[in-house]
């Protein structure tokens, strides 16, 4: 683990002792969940991780080196994650964003302020998602909202996505404990 | 047909094959994650890759009945009518796997819509 790690593992406990009320991120300071923001933003979300191709990734061309993938073929993540919500689902316009504009979204998403936070344990591990519409100015349920998710005190990023029930999808999820909105727009 | 057909039959279209390419994707996921409990203790990389997995299922699951509301409906065309239709016994056939894998089931709903489509009379609804 990072000497980072500390300082991330304190935050994330602090976070966690919060209340189940929403926008709450108890003691923890602006200042502190900005630099945790920056950091899962500018280091986690673009640090390169090993991921395999699955069945949504094999039969497309790698977005950055051209060549047709195969099942299992090693692969970034953060490619096989464009490939997979971009190009396979179609989550974004394939003709008009490129890895990179994926990448740079996830990231406003994570700096914004405004975002969604919300917390849950997810395999004994904190995992934190952060969520926005697509369009501020027309915050209905129609609008793409796009997820972000990570273990901060493992420096691991999951995954970005929109997903079709839109901000309901979050604390949806059966398979999760403990969550709590952090910080959540009306 | 309007734009806004358009672009509502090409999701449709873009929907449905990709609920087809994660329910046949089922077997070879399974089949990684028993490789992973025969090794060490779970890597990160395959951490992270296991609850994207279950994360991103779940958003299939939702899309899948989305699909499920479009076919009862009548919003799909013909041909998106008989690629739903065959993916009825892929949904009831990975009932086992999903299980196994920990991961969100399909809906009541999907799995009712599934059985007609299918002509089966015993479903397994798990959790």
């Amino acid at each position: 683990m990072s000497e980072q790690a500390d300082w991330i593992l304190a935050i994330v406990a602090r976070l966690a002792v919060t209340s189940s009320v929403s926008n709450d991120p108890g003691d923890v300071s602006p200042s502190e969940l900005r630099r945790l923001c920056v950091h899962l933003a500018r280091s986690v979300l673009v640090t390169p991780r090993r991921a395999w191709a699955d069945g949504s990734v094999a039969g497309h061309r790698h977005p950055e080196r051209g060549q047709l993938m195969h099942l299992h073929d090693p692969i970034s993540v953060q490619a096989a994650k464009y490939v997979k919500h971009v190009l396979d689902d179609g989550e974004w316009d394939a003709d008009t964003t490129s890895l990179s504009d994926y990448l740079a979204e996830l990231s406003e998403v994570v700096l914004d302020s405004q975002s969604d936070l919300y917390l849950e344990q997810d395999a004994g591990h904190w995992k934190l998602t952060f969520g926005r519409y697509s369009a501020v100015e027309a915050e209905d349920e129609g609008e793409p909202y796009t997820v972000v998710s990570f273990i901060p005190a493992k420096g691991l990023w999951l995954s970005g996505f929109r997903p079709e029930r839109g901000r309901s999808y979050v604390a949806s999820r059966g398979v999760v404990h403990d969550g709590r909105w952090i910080r959540v727009t009306s | 047909m309007d734009q806004g057909d358009i672009v509502r039959i090409a999701k449709l279209d873009r929907d449905l094959r990709s609920v087809e390419r994660g329910l046949r994707n089922l077997p070879d996921v399974l089949t990684r994650r028993l490789e992973d409990r025969q090794g060490e203790a779970e890597s990160d990389d395959r951490l992270a890759d296991r609850l994207a997995f279950q994360d991103e299922w779940w958003n299939l699951i939702d899309r899948l009945d989305l699909l499920r509301i479009a076919y009862a409906s009548g919003e799909m065309a013909a041909p998106q009518r008989r690629t739903f239709e065959a993916l009825c016994p892929i949904i009831l056939d990975d009932g086992p796997l999903i299980r196994d894998l920990g991961l969100r089931a399909p809906t009541p709903e999907t799995l009712d819509v599934a059985r007609q489509v299918a002509g089966r009379d015993i479903v397994t609804r798990s959790a």
